[in-house]
């Protein structure tokens, strides 16, 4: 597999879906970061600096909803993704009226999915 | 023995009475005055529940009624041993007149007996009076030729004292009034309270004072129209601020006022003529009266069933609002449970399907091929499990009216349904029936949440495929009118008439929820149902029964702007 110089942030809590979005996106060449909450996000986005940051929306400590804001108010360019199965909630449709984000739900895709749009919103597609 | 003397005058009435001898004033006003009170006093008192305040406000009525009585008595009684008993007795009787209207002001602002002590000095006041009434402090002596007493220090004293009252009152009602808001209820009811009883107060003491002074005794009658203005005020408070219409005993005092002002005309009327002229009137008041008294009694009685009825109304609004508060709140735990419940439901499933793709990846190592095929068949399950999920979810969304559409100008129906038919065409092939589409040359524009209206349609169509086994699923798209009409008609296993009606509507038992979730129908066409609804549109079905097939129809206005 061909090394693709993208670095990808993903924020989730459920420590098997973090295992496979990280197993997926290292073989497809990404290198990939990982953050167990919020606050932990802020951190490593800070650290890392990702070209990219899925991020989940129910977390301990800080959620996604939270977390993206604040880390589009110190860095206006970073491409956040929603990746969730919250499909409606008051919280989540502001944030996809907003426009600002992407929002996903995890339950509508596929694993290789996930990847074609990541590979879409970097511009690699 | 001063029974054998007599004052001046002459005892023409029951041998004991001149009326010729007080002035007119004691006719006109204090019959009147004296009727008022009593009336007051009864009406307040039957009005407000035989409550202490009323029943205080009743008993400085009959005592007061009683002071006037005496009054009136000392004026017209010749028998010099009565007439000194009148005068005895005055002190008496005018000592209550203060010491009522404190009680009353008390319990009115504290809404609660006045405590024990109070009624311990009230007691002993009234005792004292009463014990000093045969001494000289009350009467120092008596001139029987003019039947003129020489007033001890008591009564005087007994002025004094309606004073201090008074300025207690005035005193006790400002400190309570600057306790209340702006726009309290309360604070009028003060002002009035204190305007009521302290005017009585003073003017009651003023006339016996200047009556006193002046030695002209007619001036104490002025004292009692003070009376009038505190009963009237009280009354007026008393039901004003309990809601009740003081007409009707202002229609029943007008009339017998006026009854007992024709009446007092017998004593002076000489001659057949005019007494039967007095007799006719007073007959006429009588009748006219009670049905003046009669009419105002209705409109009274009906405003206070209207006014009973408002306040239930009120209260039943107040039940209702509580009720939707408690909805409310209820719903939003409902949605907050249906929240996790959506994240806790799908998860997992989708944990499990990405597992499912990494194994089939060979990221966990290379595997053979019946383990694939398997693990695909996982993956079918799977996906059906997340699609039932989804369906239930969308469905108690919308049961709780939380499913919303964003209607959009401009959106083409016919490029919807050949995005259904290219998502159908995979399980067409698989079944090997037939899809067809006819639609019209010109493109078709409505206004519509597209998302949401496309999963609507594609639910029934879904569902023809679904339960279509032969032949196939023809969708029309027509223009009628100011509407599109979606025909989906199919050759499959049709619907049995009584479930045709309310096929849409969703009312579903949890266990026949499950059963529906789980067969992966019904849900969806509750949904697609309530979006088409949402679009202003109609949707029903129509079947020739059982096994000869159904056509759905979707029927959506074009709305223009």
């Amino acid at each position: 597999m061909e090394k693709i110089n993208k670095k990808i942030l993903i924020v989730e809590d459920d420590e098997d879906f973090l295992s496979i979005l990280k197993t997926k996106f290292t073989s497809e060449g990404f290198s990939v970061v990982t953050a167990k909450d919020g606050e932990e996000g802020i951190s490593v986005a800070e650290k890392e600096k990702p070209d990219l940051i899925f991020t989940d929306v129910l977390m301990p400590k800080m959620g996604g909803i939270e977390m993206a804001k604040k880390i589009k108010e110190s860095d206006k360019k970073a491409l956040i993704i929603f990746l969730t199965n919250m499909k409606d909630s008051d919280d989540t449709n502001e944030i996809k009226k907003s426009g600002e984000f992407d929002y996903l739900i995890k339950s509508d895709l596929r694993i290789s999915e996930i990847v074609e749009k990541a590979k879409i919103k970097l511009g690699l597609k | 023995m001063i029974s054998n003397f007599y004052c001046p005058g002459n005892p023409t009435f029951l041998n004991t009475f001149d009326l010729s001898y007080a002035p007119p004033l004691l006719y006109y006003a204090y019959v009147l005055i004296v009727v008022i009170a009593i009336l007051f006093g009864i009406y307040v008192f039957v009005k407000d529940k035989y409550s202490l305040q009323s029943l205080l406000i009743f008993a400085l009525s009959v005592v007061f009624s009683l002071w006037i009585f005496n009054m009136a008595l000392q004026w017209l009684t010749v028998p010099a041993n009565f007439n000194h008993f009148e005068w005895q007795i005055t002190a008496f009787f005018e000592i209550f007149i203060p010491i009522f209207p404190l009680y009353f002001v008390y319990v009115f602002l504290n809404k609660k007996d006045a405590p024990f002590a109070w009624k311990v000095f009230f007691g002993i006041i009234i005792l004292s009076v009463f014990a000093l009434l045969p001494t000289k402090w009350n009467m120092q002596s008596f001139d029987v030729e003019n039947c003129q007493s020489n007033l001890g220090p008591l009564l005087k004293i007994i002025y004094v004292f309606e004073l201090l009252c008074a300025f207690l009152i005035i005193y006790v009602c400002a400190k309570k009034f600057k306790g209340t808001q702006k726009g309290d209820s309360l604070r009028k009811q003060i002002v009035l309270l204190v305007a009521g009883t302290s005017l009585f107060l003073i003017i009651f003491f003023l006339s016996n004072i200047f009556g006193e002074l002046t030695q002209i005794y007619s001036i104490n009658l002025f004292g009692p129209i003070g009376m009038v203005a505190f009963l009237g005020l009280m009354t007026y408070m008393i039901v004003r601020f309990k809601a009740f219409n003081i007409k009707l005993v202002g229609a029943q005092a007008l009339v017998l006022a006026l009854f007992a002002l024709v009446g007092s005309e017998f004593f002076f009327a000489t001659g057949a003529v005019s007494l039967t002229l007095i007799g006719i009137t007073l007959i006429t008041i009588m009748i006219f009266g009670q049905i003046l008294v009669r009419s105002v009694k209705k409109e009274v009685e009906q405003k206070e069933k209207i006014e009973k009825m408002a306040k239930e109304i009120e209260k039943a609004y107040e039940v209702e609002k509580q009720a939707n508060k408690e909805l409310e709140k209820l719903d939003k735990y409902k949605n907050n449970f249906l929240m996790q419940v959506q994240h806790d439901m799908r998860n997992p499933l989708s944990t499990l399907m990405g597992y499912a793709d990494l194994l089939l990846e060979g990221s966990y190592g290379k595997l053979a091929k019946n383990a694939k095929d398997i693990i695909t068949k996982m993956q079918d399950i799977i996906q059906n499990k997340i699609k039932d999920v989804n369906n239930f979810l969308d469905t108690e969304q919308f049961k709780m009216g939380k499913g919303v559409v964003a209607l959009k100008p401009g959106v083409d129906i016919s490029s919807i349904l050949e995005e259904i038919i290219s998502a159908l065409n995979p399980k067409i092939q698989e079944k090997g029936i037939y899809l067809r589409f006819e639609r019209p040359e010109e493109a078709l524009v409505i206004t519509a949440d597209r998302e949401k209206l496309k999963a609507a349609i594609f639910n029934i169509a879904d569902n023809a495929v679904k339960y279509t086994e032969k032949g196939g699923v023809a969708i029309t798209l027509k223009k009628e009118k100011e509407k599109v009409r979606i025909e989906i008609k199919d050759s499959g296993i049709g619907i049995p008439q009584e479930k045709i009606e309310n096929i849409f509507e969703g009312q579903f038992e949890r266990t026949q929820l499950a059963q529906k979730a789980a067969s992966g129908s019904g849900v969806g066409l509750y949904l697609s149902g309530q979006i088409i609804k949402l679009h202003n549109g109609k949707v029903w079905a129509e079947s020739a029964g059982e096994g000869k097939g159904s056509i759905f129809y979707i029927e959506l206005p074009i709305l223009k702007n």
